[in-house]
């Protein structure tokens, strides 16, 4: 019967002698050679990946670029609209405030019934230059109360001022009714 | 970053030991290559996160460790069955003395050992490291090491005696049937 000390002896010589499954296997030169390539490689990316967002972070940027690109886009397509034809200076403090209260320039000469207040909102839908350039006929939407009106404004530009020339009531997205 | 002289010395010192351990663990040749290339581009990557609390070798041995471990969970294979690879080389069966077969004997017995018994034999005896090492570097307690270490011993004392048993049934039964009929 193999005794509890025999196994102790064995074990202690277990460092000496090398399992058979063991035997020829080493870690070779080309296992070395490949483990620096993947190393140079591992830190090849790494380089990269420092010097250049993620994937992701990269997808992110273009993203917002590419909105940023829209968006000005849009601004400028706007833009475009209201100040092709020349009639600039009217066209910009629409745009620029779609709130407007109290104008002047539409209740000059011709009274137009605007509430003063704060319920009083005009907004411009649409701007169209005049063929000669010198005028727009602008669409707005004139809010009081609870109630919307559409009216439409005739504007002539000269000498870098803009005169209405015409406001009607009545126009909604079909046609304008040009009768005032 | 670590020069490629640096890298290659470090391979050389250990790359069998790191080679050794992980087929402990796998028994496939090819798996436990694969796990000691990565094991060794792990600690060329991260060797700047070595804090020097232990000998650089049981930092390395416990990410090899740690590798294996994860690799026979990946695998479902928590215990090595029995089929282990037969050594390529082919052994005179004359020229082996009864020592060694006591020790292919015994290897067979510490491969067929469950892992957690298999690794404690392994770095206590095969890498003679102190117990307190293998604690570390198998995320134990000491007296964990030290129960693993009893239990196993326990288990390949059985399964030495009961390969004893067979062998003593054998020759046995070959006296009977080497006897002449009556």
């Amino acid at each position: 019967m193999r005794s509890r000390r025999r196994l102790d002896e064995l074990l202690a010589n277990l460092p000496a002698n090398l399992p058979p499954q063991l035997i020829g296997l080493k870690f070779s030169p080309t296992l070395r050679e490949q483990v620096q390539k993947r190393v140079a490689q591992l830190m090849y990316d790494q380089t990269v990946k420092a010097t250049f967002p993620l994937k992701k972070d990269r997808r992110g940027i273009l993203l917002a670029v590419a909105m940023t690109v829209l968006f000005f886009m849009v601004l400028s397509s706007r833009w475009f609209l209201l100040s092709r034809g020349g009639p600039s200076l009217v066209a910009e403090p629409i745009s620029s405030n779609l709130k407007v209260e109290e104008a002047a320039w539409l209740k000059e000469p011709y009274h137009v019934p605007l509430k003063s207040g704060e319920d009083t909102v005009i907004i411009p839908l649409e701007v169209l230059p005049l063929p000669h350039g010198k005028g727009a006929l602008i669409r707005i939407v004139y809010q009081s109360g609870d109630k919307e009106h559409y009216y439409y404004l005739l504007l002539h530009c000269e000498e870098g001022r803009a005169q209405p020339v015409s406001f009607g009531q009545s126009v909604t997205s079909k046609g304008f009714n040009t009768s005032n | 970053m670590m020069k490629n002289e640096q890298m290659e010395d470090l391979m050389r010192r250990f790359g069998d030991k790191v080679l050794h351990l992980a087929y402990s663990y796998l028994g496939d040749r090819h798996l436990a290559e694969d796990v000691a290339q990565e094991v060794f581009v792990r600690v060329f990557l991260n060797l700047n996160q070595f804090q020097g609390k232990s000998s650089l070798f049981t930092w390395i041995y416990q990410i090899t460790v740690n590798l294996c471990r994860d690799h026979l969970r990946s695998q479902k294979r928590c215990r090595l069955k029995p089929t282990w690879e037969v050594p390529r080389y082919n052994v005179d069966v004359e020229d082996v003395v009864l020592t060694e077969m006591e020790y292919q004997e015994l290897w067979q017995a510490i491969f067929n050992l469950p892992v957690a018994y298999r690794e404690v034999i392994w770095l206590h005896y095969y890498d003679q490291l102190e117990l307190k090492e293998i604690a570390h570097i198998l995320g134990i307690s000491l007296s964990a090491v030290k129960i693993r270490l009893y239990r196993a011993r326990q288990q390949l004392q059985k399964a030495l005696q009961e390969g004893e048993n067979r062998y003593e049934i054998s020759q046995a039964a070959g006296r009977i049937a080497s006897q002449p009929a009556r």
